[in-house]
């Protein structure tokens, strides 16, 4: 929630989805963004979020 | 021995009951039904019992091949695979812009990861409602707009309760879906099979 809204706040494109159940079968969600954003992404989060993992789809 | 059973004009279940007694006595059977419920009992009742089967989409019927060895068993209880009802044929309801009821911001999450998986679902509701906060989904600054023209695409039909738009001030902002009243909800929940409400 809180990446959530870091990335709304600097108009980073992003959606929340469910993870994908070949990552893991828990309840969880995920961001999905382009892969062009990942530099911002990662730099915008890093010391505010702590993220379990990037993942390509 | 091929045999054909003509299950056209038939009540749920009994096209499934004369083909599973027609399956004692033949390896290969054409089933003529005339619903796609009866079709998926057939395909449900053939995979269980060990046979193959497919089907074919002929003007106003379905031809259903079903092959496999002829059945020894006497049928029962194990057989339940029939489901008579509307099959297939479910609408969901949002009634809020949040899932469950608890934490706000968990339920705003919860809500955009639920639309997004019934999106990418094969099966998609003939008819999705939206009121009370729940409008807000279809509206401006909603995050599933994109999930919402992808249901639409794949056949949902999206209503949209008008008062609810105006009390929220979003009449003129409605992104997805198209204006709809009290009695087009009722009525969609009355023919509905299912309701799905997260």
């Amino acid at each position: 929630m809180k990446a959530e809204k870091i990335l709304k706040t600097r108009g980073v494109v992003h959606k929340i989805i469910p993870v994908p159940k070949e990552i893991s079968s828990d309840c969880g969600v995920c961001i999905r963004f382009e892969k062009d954003s990942v530099d911002e992404i990662t730099s915008a989060l890093s010391g505010q979020v702590d993220v379990r993992q990037y993942r390509p789809l | 021995m091929k045999t054909e059973i003509d299950a056209r004009g038939l009540a749920c279940p009994e096209p499934v009951i004369r083909t599973r007694e027609q399956m004692k006595s033949s390896d290969e059977i054409e089933v003529l039904v005339d619903n796609k419920t009866a079709v998926e009992n057939l395909a449900r009742l053939a995979v269980h019992l060990g046979w193959s089967v497919s089907n074919e989409d002929e003007k106003g019927y379905f031809r259903v091949r079903m092959k496999g060895k002829p059945v020894t068993v006497p049928a029962g209880a194990g057989d339940a695979v029939v489901s008579c009802g509307p099959g297939g044929s479910f609408i969901t309801v949002l009634s809020s812009d949040e899932m469950g009821s608890g934490n706000s911001e968990l339920g705003a999450i919860l809500m955009k990861a639920f639309i997004h998986t019934l999106a990418s679902s094969d099966e998609v509701p003939s008819k999705i409602l939206f009121y009370n906060s729940g409008v807000r989904l279809a509206a401006k600054g909603s995050d599933v707009i994109d999930d919402l023209a992808v249901l639409e695409q794949k056949g949902s039909e999206l209503l949209v309760c008008g008062t609810c738009l105006n009390f929220y001030r979003l009449t003129d902002e409605l992104k997805a879906g198209k204006v709809s009243n009290m009695f087009d909800i009722l009525e969609s929940m009355k023919n509905a099979g299912n309701i799905i409400r997260p």
